[in-house]
């Protein structure tokens, strides 16, 4: 009796049920995190296949380099000691900027690089406003991590698993970054518009000072992002009088299609909050 | 792949084995201009394997399956698998039907079951994260149900090599 109560439409309200469940429970708290990064591990399997032709490259070129990369190498290696110079500047500069720091007697964590990771997927659609990268928890990254491209902001890391991490871009509907305007210091939140390469600026006055090509900058607010990164660019402002508020898109520097290394900073929030209160101290 | 009469196990790692490679093929990256268009291979051989063999694939395949793509694409826990086990589900119990149709006809079912998975993560997603709903969501569903043919011959040439029966 029992065994017959089991049909296939039985098991699937139970299951249906179980799903519900689970996207209430994954939904509202963070109680699979652990599980996430532990079994996103089995993405490393079509990661890996997918990336054999281009190891199979890499590995060719190594054993026989040809014209182009010795030219290639070249030209690093003059360019690597223009920077090496430069940075004896730079190193002067910091000790000197050690120095007044201390004078103010500013707290200030010590200088930790950022860490470089690789664009390895891009999201397909519905998911198309994600990317991941192929550093994962092993590397130290966190969710909330700034992700920077060498133009401006990209996003933030939402999901890390073993060796791999999710990155969600600015453009996410879900995802807001408080910026603050460059010409002015005007600070507002950024909101992502679920469109490719343009975030908008919602709930702003219309009288507000807001023009086009208008330079947006992280205003370090919030704690994630350090004050001052390059975010966006502000490509539309429409004031319509029946409105309650400005309609303002923005594009953003970084370019997901064209970026291949990403940088990912660290205790971005902790320098800045550090920095900005040994500035404003005296 | 042919694995033989004696080869027990790995006869019964064909159904797996195919289904591991759906889903690898569902989460390789695409071309700008096919982006919109990614079929779902998930789709195409759970229908095939629950169409062959209901007895053996059914809503537990599907729903797992969906579960395997919400941790690979870091989605909600459950948000693939109620489609994918819905799609077991109307299969298992339609199977004689959906069995004596002309493959054109299967098609035409496989875009309203990918239209249907499709929509349910489509919607969870607007739900839970915002995400504003377009219709070019569905050109994967399309693409899905064009491919059918070419899994189908792909995957009962792998089922009648292996033997497996038709229950």
């Amino acid at each position: 009796m029992f065994a017959a109560r089991r049909t296939p439409l039985y098991r699937f309200l139970l299951l249906l049920f179980v799903a519900l469940g689970l996207m209430a429970i994954d939904h509202r708290n963070d109680l699979f995190v652990p599980v996430r990064t532990m079994s996103s591990a089995i993405n490393l399997a079509p990661q890996a296949l997918l990336n054999l032709p281009a190891k199979t490259q890499q590995l060719l070129q190594q054993y026989y380099p040809d014209a182009r990369l010795q030219r290639k190498y070249a030209a690093l290696l003059t360019k690597q000691l223009e920077l090496e110079v430069r940075l004896q500047r730079y190193d002067a500069l910091q000790a000197e900027n050690e120095r007044l720091l201390a004078l103010l007697s500013a707290t200030r964590t010590p200088d930790q690089p950022g860490l470089l990771a690789e664009i390895i997927e891009f999201g397909l659609p519905p998911l198309a406003h994600r990317v991941t990268l192929n550093r994962g928890a092993e590397a130290g990254v966190y969710v909330g991590q700034p992700v920077l491209t060498p133009d401006g902001v990209l996003g933030q890391v939402s999901a890390v698993g073993v060796r791999h991490s999710v990155v969600t871009l600015l453009t996410d509907p879900s995802h807001a970054i408080p910026v603050q305007v460059q010409r002015n210091g005007l600070r507002t939140i950024a909101q992502g518009s679920g469109v490719a390469g343009q975030i908008n600026v919602p709930f702003l006055p219309l009288q507000v000072d807001l023009h086009n090509a208008d330079i947006l900058l992280t205003s370090g607010m919030g704690g994630s992002f350090v004050a001052g990164l390059k975010v966006a660019q502000v490509q539309e402002v429409i004031s319509d009088a029946n409105e309650e508020f400005l309609s303002v898109h923005a594009t953003p520097f970084a370019n997901v299609k064209f970026t291949k290394q990403v940088l990912l900073l660290r205790d971005g929030g902790a320098t800045a909050t550090a920095t900005e209160e040994g500035a404003a101290r005296p | 792949m042919n694995l033989g009469d004696d080869n027990m196990y790995g006869r019964r790692l064909v159904i797996p084995a195919t289904l591991l490679c759906a889903l690898f093929l569902n989460v390789i990256p695409y071309p700008e201009w096919a982006k919109w268009a990614h079929p779902d291979w998930v789709t195409l051989a759970l229908f095939y394997w629950c169409l062959a063999l209901p007895h053996r694939v059914g809503v537990g395949y599907g729903w797992s399956l969906g579960l395997l793509l919400d941790v690979m694409q870091f989605t909600l826990f459950g948000q693939h698998a109620i489609g994918k086990a819905l799609i077991a589900l109307l299969v298992v119990y339609a199977y004689p039907r959906l069995r004596r149709y002309h493959i054109g006809q299967q098609c035409v079912v496989i875009l309203l079951l990918a239209s249907v998975d499709i929509g349910i993560v489509v919607w969870v997603q607007h739900v839970a994260l915002g995400l504003q709903i377009h219709a070019q969501f569905w050109w994967a569903a399309l693409s899905t149900a064009l491919l059918w043919p070419v899994a189908y011959l792909l995957l009962r040439k792998l089922h009648r090599r292996n033997r497996l029966s038709w229950r």
